[in-house]
Order: C-alpha cells, then sequence, then structure tokens
C-alpha cells in the first residue's frame, strides 16, 4: 500500500484518493435549524489509498462499513463531500461536461453485485454490450464490426459459444454466465480500471473460483486495475495484492493482504479473521467475544469507532481518534496500541 | 411418475436407523410440475437426523436442499408434490398426520428458521405479540403468562426483554435472527430446521449467532438440520453431513471425515472452492460448468457434465450411494468396485 507522498512513476498512477470523505446529511429533527445542528453520517471518513496499473486492491468490511458509498463515490454517482479523487492527475469532482465525463467513465467501469438486477430482462445479451460500444462511440464502423466485438468480448469472458450466447436473454443464464456478462460490458470500452462491487457474493460456490479467476487473468492480459469491493476476506487475499479493512467508514488496516493475514495488528482486523469459518483449522472450535455491530456514525465525537467492541480499549482510544500509522513498510494501522511505534 | 429409473434405493437398515433416530427420510422424491415437464428437485432422497446432532445438509441454489427442509414440515404446495418416499417423524408417518395432529406437529415437534428474518417476521406486530401468538396456538395459557414465557425466549438468545415491544424494523439483522431462533424454541421442539440462518448477516455477527446456537443445543438437547451453501461453516459446526447435487445426496459423512476425506467430485470441488486466510495461497478452480436443467434430466449421474473423473458408465446409469467405509457414504461410480450396470 502506498501512501501519496510515496515516490512513484506517475504515468503508473492510476488513481489517487486522498482523505475522501461522504457524509450523508439526515432529515428530521427540528425545523429551522433549530436543535443541534445538521446531523449527518458519517459513510466515509478520512479514506486514502492510491491504485497503480495492475493492481488489485480489496477493500473489505461488513455491511455499513462504507465499501460501496466509496466506489460510488470513485465513478461519480455521489460527490464527495471532502478530499480528493485523481485520475491520473485529474481531480473526477472538477470534470465538467458530457463529454469529459464520458471519458472519464469510459476509463472507469463498474461491476455490480446482482447479476439478475443489473441486467435489462427484455434486452438480450448483445445488446447489453452494444450500449457501451454506441454511447462511448467505440465502434465507428458498421454493425457488422459490433457483433465481431461482441462476440470476441464474450470469448475473453469464457461464454462459449459467444455467438449462441449473444442471442440470449439474461433469463437464460445463470448467476455466473450473467456476472461474465457484466464484466464483458464493462470491459467493452476498454477501461483502465474496474470497480467490483461484491461480484461474487450473490453466486454459487461451486463458480465463485471461476469469475475469481477471470478477474485474476484479465488483469493479467489487459494490465487492468481493480478495486475489489468484498466482505470476505479470503477471497481478498486470494485476489487482491493490497487490503484495506474498513470499518464504520474508516481505513482501520491496510496492507499488503498476505502481511494482512498473517500479522494482523488491529483488533477488528483480528476479529474478522477469527470469525471466518476456516474448514483447516475449524474442527478445533474457537470462540469470539465480540457483542455489537458496526454503529452508524452520527456527527461523531473524538475517540476510536471500534472502541466499545475492543478487547484491548483504553482511556485514550475514548477521547482522541487514532490517525493511520505505518507500522512497516506499506502496514498501516489505526490503533493507539501501535502509537509508540509510530516514527 | 415421469423419469423413474431402475434405481434400487439403500434398505433403512443400511444407513443404520435405530430408535434413537428423530427423523427418518426415506427415498423422498419431490417433483414440480412445470410448463416443459417435471422438474424433479428432490430424488430419492435417504437421511436420518439422530436425536441431539446437529445434522447439516449443504448444497448450491436449486440442489433441493431448502425442498427438503419443506416437505419435513409438510410446506410443499402446488406446482409441487411429493411424489414418492416416507417421512417419519419418531417412527410416525408425517405424511399421514390430519390437519389437526399436522398443526400440533408443526412447531411444537419440529420449528424453522428461515434464511431471511425479516420476511420471516410480522412488520406491523411488536416481537412480544408474535411470540405470544405461537405460543398461545399451542398452549393454553394467559397473555400474561406467555409474555413471561417470551422474555423467558429473549433472556436465552441474549435480547433485553424490554425489546419484547419493538418492531422488527427497530432491531439489527442479527437481533432479528436471534428473534427469530427465539420464537423457534418457543415450544421446545425436538428438531429445529434452520434454513441459511445466517447467510444474509455479516461474519462477525454470523460466528456469534453460531456460538449462541451451538450453546442452546448443548443446554436444551434438540437435534438441528442445518441447511447452508457454506460448506465451511457446516464443517466447524455440524455432528454429520450430506452434500446434495441436483436433487441428490451425493456424499453422507461424519462432518470431520468429509473434510478430512472427501470422495465424490463435487465434494472435492466445492472443498476447492473456498479460498483460505491461512497456509500456502494456491490456484483454486472450483467447479466449471452449470447445474443441469431438472426438466428431462438425462440418464446417468447428475454431475457427470462437469465431472473431470467422467467414465463411459457414468452417462449411462445413475450410480448409487454406497457405504466406502462406516458410516460414509458416496454415490460415485469411482467407489463402486462392484459395479452396476
Amino acid at each position: 500500500m502506498q501512501m501519496p507522498d510515496e515516490t512513484q512513476a506517475p504515468s503508473d498512477l492510476v488513481m489517487d484518493v486522498r482523505h475522501l470523505c461522504k457524509y450523508f446529511p439526515l432529515s428530521g429533527g427540528l425545523p429551522f435549524g433549530l436543535g443541534a445542528g445538521p446531523r449527518n453520517i458519517h459513510a466515509v471518513d478520512d479514506v486514502s489509498f492510491t491504485l497503480r496499473r495492475g493492481q488489485i486492491i480489496a477493500l473489505v468490511g461488513e455491511s455499513g462499513s462504507g465499501k460501496s458509498t466509496i466506489a460510488r463515490v470513485l465513478v461519480g454517482l455521489y460527490p464527495a463531500t471532502s478530499g480528493q479523487v485523481l485520475f491520473h492527475g485529474q481531480n473526477v469532482a472538477k470534470l465538467r461536461g458530457r463529454r469529459a465525463l464520458l471519458k472519464y467513465r469510459s476509463r472507469v467501469q463498474m461491476v455490480f453485485q446482482d447479476p439478475f438486477g443489473s441486467l435489462n430482462p427484455v434486452k438480450t445479451v448483445a445488446h447489453h454490450i452494444q450500449r457501451p460500444l454506441s454511447i462511448h462511440k467505440r465502434s465507428s464502423a458498421g454493425h457488422s464490426s459490433t457483433g465481431n466485438t461482441v462476440v470476441e468480448l464474450l470469448r475473453v469472458v469464457g461464454l462459449t459459444p459467444p455467438e449462441e450466447i449473444a442471442k440470449k436473454y439474461p433469463h437464460q443464464l445463470s448467476g455466473g454466465q450473467r456476472q461474465r456478462v457484466s464484466f464483458a460490458r464493462a470491459l467493452a470500452v476498454n477501461p483502465e480500471v474496474i470497480l467490483a462491487d461484491e461480484p461474487i457474493s450473490m453466486l454459487d460456490v461451486s463458480i465463485r473460483m471461476g469469475i475469481l479467476n477471470l478477474m485474476a487473468g484479465l488483469r493479467t492480459e489487459r494490465n487492468l486495475s481493480y478495486l475489489y469491493i468484498t466482505h470476505d476476506i479470503a477471497s481478498a487475499r486470494y485476489l487482491a495484492d493490497d487490503t484495506i479493512v474498513l470499518y464504520a467508514g474508516q481505513a482501520m488496516e491496510q496492507s499488503p493482504s498476505e502481511e494482512l493475514m498473517a500479522k494482523p495488528m488491529h483488533p477488528y482486523t483480528q476479529l474478522l479473521l477469527s470469525a471466518v469459518p476456516d474448514p483447516s483449522t475449524g474442527l478445533a472450535k474457537k470462540r469470539i467475544e465480540a457483542r455489537g455491530a458496526i454503529p452508524t456514525v452520527i456527527n461523531p465525537e473524538p475517540g476510536c469507532r471500534f472502541a466499545n467492541r475492543c478487547p484491548h480499549v483504553m482511556p485514550v482510544c475514548r477521547t482522541t481518534t487514532p490517525q493511520l500509522i505505518s507500522v512497516s513498510p506499506g502496514h498501516l494501522v489505526r490503533c493507539h496500541l501501535y502509537g509508540a511505534a509510530a516514527a | 411418475m415421469v423419469g423413474t429409473q431402475a434405481k434400487q434405493p439403500a434398505e433403512p437398515e443400511m444407513l443404520g436407523w435405530d430408535n434413537r433416530d428423530l427423523l427418518q427420510v426415506r427415498d423422498l422424491t419431490v417433483d414440480f410440475v412445470t410448463p416443459r415437464g417435471l422438474a424433479r428437485a428432490v430424488d430419492h432422497v435417504s437421511m436420518t437426523v439422530a436425536a441431539g446432532e446437529v445434522f447439516g445438509l449443504a448444497g448450491e441454489s436449486g440442489c433441493g436442499k431448502s425442498t427438503v427442509a419443506n416437505a419435513i414440515m409438510r410446506l410443499i404446495k402446488s406446482p409441487g408434490l411429493i411424489s414418492g418416499g416416507q417421512l417419519l417423524y419418531k417412527g410416525r408417518d408425517i405424511m399421514a398426520l390430519d390437519d389437526e395432529k399436522l398443526r400440533r406437529y408443526r412447531w411444537s415437534e419440529v420449528s424453522m428458521v428461515f434464511q431471511s428474518a425479516m420476511n420471516a417476521l410480522n412488520p406491523v406486530m411488536s416481537l412480544g405479540d408474535q411470540l405470544c401468538d405461537a405460543i398461545r396456538a399451542h398452549e393454553p395459557v394467559t397473555k400474561k403468562q406467555a409474555m413471561e414465557r417470551a422474555a423467558q425466549l429473549f433472556d436465552l438468545v441474549g435480547i433485553a426483554s424490554a425489546r419484547l415491544k419493538s418492531f422488527p424494523h427497530e432491531l439489527s439483522g442479527g437481533m432479528r435472527q436471534r428473534s427469530v431462533i427465539a420464537m423457534a424454541l418457543a415450544l421446545k421442539p425436538s428438531l429445529v430446521i434452520m434454513d441459511e440462518p445466517t447467510t444474509a448477516l455479516d461474519v462477525v455477527v454470523q460466528r456469534d449467532i453460531l456460538q449462541q446456537i451451538e450453546d442452546l443445543q448443548a443446554k436444551l438437547g434438540f437435534s438441528i438440520l442445518f441447511i447452508t451453501h457454506d460448506l465451511s461453516l457446516l464443517v466447524e459446526f455440524s455432528t454429520r453431513l450430506a452434500i446434495m447435487y441436483a436433487g441428490h445426496i451425493v456424499e453422507l459423512a461424519p462432518a470431520s471425515e468429509l473434510f478430512g476425506n472427501p470422495k465424490h467430485p463435487y465434494t472435492v470441488g466445492l472443498m476447492n472452492s473456498f479460498p483460505s486466510i491461512k497456509g500456502e495461497k494456491r490456484q483454486l478452480q472450483g467447479i466449471p460448468g452449470t447445474l443441469p436443467d431438472l426438466v428431462n434430466t438425462p440418464p446417468g449421474c447428475r454431475f457427470a457434465p462437469r465431472c473431470s473423473h467422467v467414465m463411459g458408465r457414468c452417462v449411462v446409469a445413475d450410480p448409487l450411494l454406497r457405504e466406502v467405509s462406516p458410516g460414509h457414504w458416496v454415490e460415485c461410480y469411482l467407489y463402486d468396485e462392484v459395479g452396476v450396470q
């Protein structure tokens, strides 16, 4: 994991997310601004990371941790409250006009969780892949070349025979096949970055690996970068070079995936890893003690957001918000336990 | 009956059934009438749940695991029908129960926890009222007595009894699932069927609830039929488990045996579908291909089109579920020394 200020060949750096915050205002309370003042849900609070060409970063967290909100800010579905998203050095929030937005969106594509909801049930597979081609004017040539592109894309994502699949409707495909269509659609505009929001969580277990292997293969072949959003930390280890663990809108730990799994530093990461069913060690049962759930953070007081559930909680955790500190090269932790180690 | 096969069902005695068995499923077959013909969702499934046991039933969507659960509760409705087999609960035939006996059988003998707690609860009734309803439908107690029982039940699953006044939308997903579990335990059933009880929950909450189910089971001694697609979780949690594929039980074994020594190619494939957080990082393949069509299924093993060990006879006739070592049953020709035409 690279901090923004670390040296890196500029062309290699695709996305640079700096101190990203996204707050959602709450309605309700007293009218005319009386009472406690504006109330905001802090869905994402001060998240920074860089995504290099060909890199896969996993955003891991439970529901309510803010991982999907980050993806939505990155593609411009939500404006950021503060902080910056730089794409090749350009501030995404400053993009103006249809042309600039189109260009950005053709570089950064998204794949959604639900392979049933994200495809139009009354349109063929071919239609889904032609739409981005025509919207982004990728096929200036005639209709036949579009057809070739569709077939080629379907082959790339492993749907065979592509000519047959192109004519089918979403309901004629299995969940895994539909998710492959989603990837073909995203690839149609030849993006640099794919934001994949829980792409395998609704699929049957036997076909999940196929999709992850497809993603890994596309990374190698096309030098794609991914932001892989998941609640499944084991799949993050499988796919991603680096992993960011989110809790209540904040990055609690970010590190190369292998190091994170082998040496989890933050108590929340440790909790998350201990809760994963693991058949290889599972027969010796281990108990966890972590009552409670992710809080909804509304106008937070200073302090660590995990303090109420943390087995190592100290007085300072309730009064001072911990900062992300580097505990070893590329390994950042937001926890007072490692305060003394901060150089 | 469509698609009847020259299949010899395993003899009940061979499966080691005895009086300690709470629930016996014998050759259960469930069909669904579809415009294209009959879809055989469950095909000659036999299994037993012993008293005090956690029996796991694992499989992917469409494999028939939830249909088995619904059949045990006699909840199969048109266009589905139980077209063959026997369901015995404490030796009594469930299929023969009349309406009144069925009403008493459901919930006070066998209760069920569904996957989506939000859908299982009535959104416009407080949790206390819903629990009282369930209790008073079966036992002649006053509202006040029922409410006291409800408070005890909430205490049992670790929810403050003040929450009895709450409505479902006021609780977190984990608390809703706990209250559904409380409701399932309200009438002290001998068997609780849990159909994906933790699938919609976050992993930490899931672990917490599983621990609680385990504690309750140890304390109250009920049996659990635990249905999930998450094999890694079942291996940890169950005593014995069965793997279902396309309506068949393809493998049945004690959990540790199944994990340490999986036999059926499908089970092996499933085991290779879960990345681990520990140990050597290795390339996982999953299982290529998709589930077969359950209408007009071709003869032979239903896993044959996806199987890497497929042989000539696999596509000719169905293999039988055979005991390959004590308590370990596999439905695959690879482990079939005798050979069946």
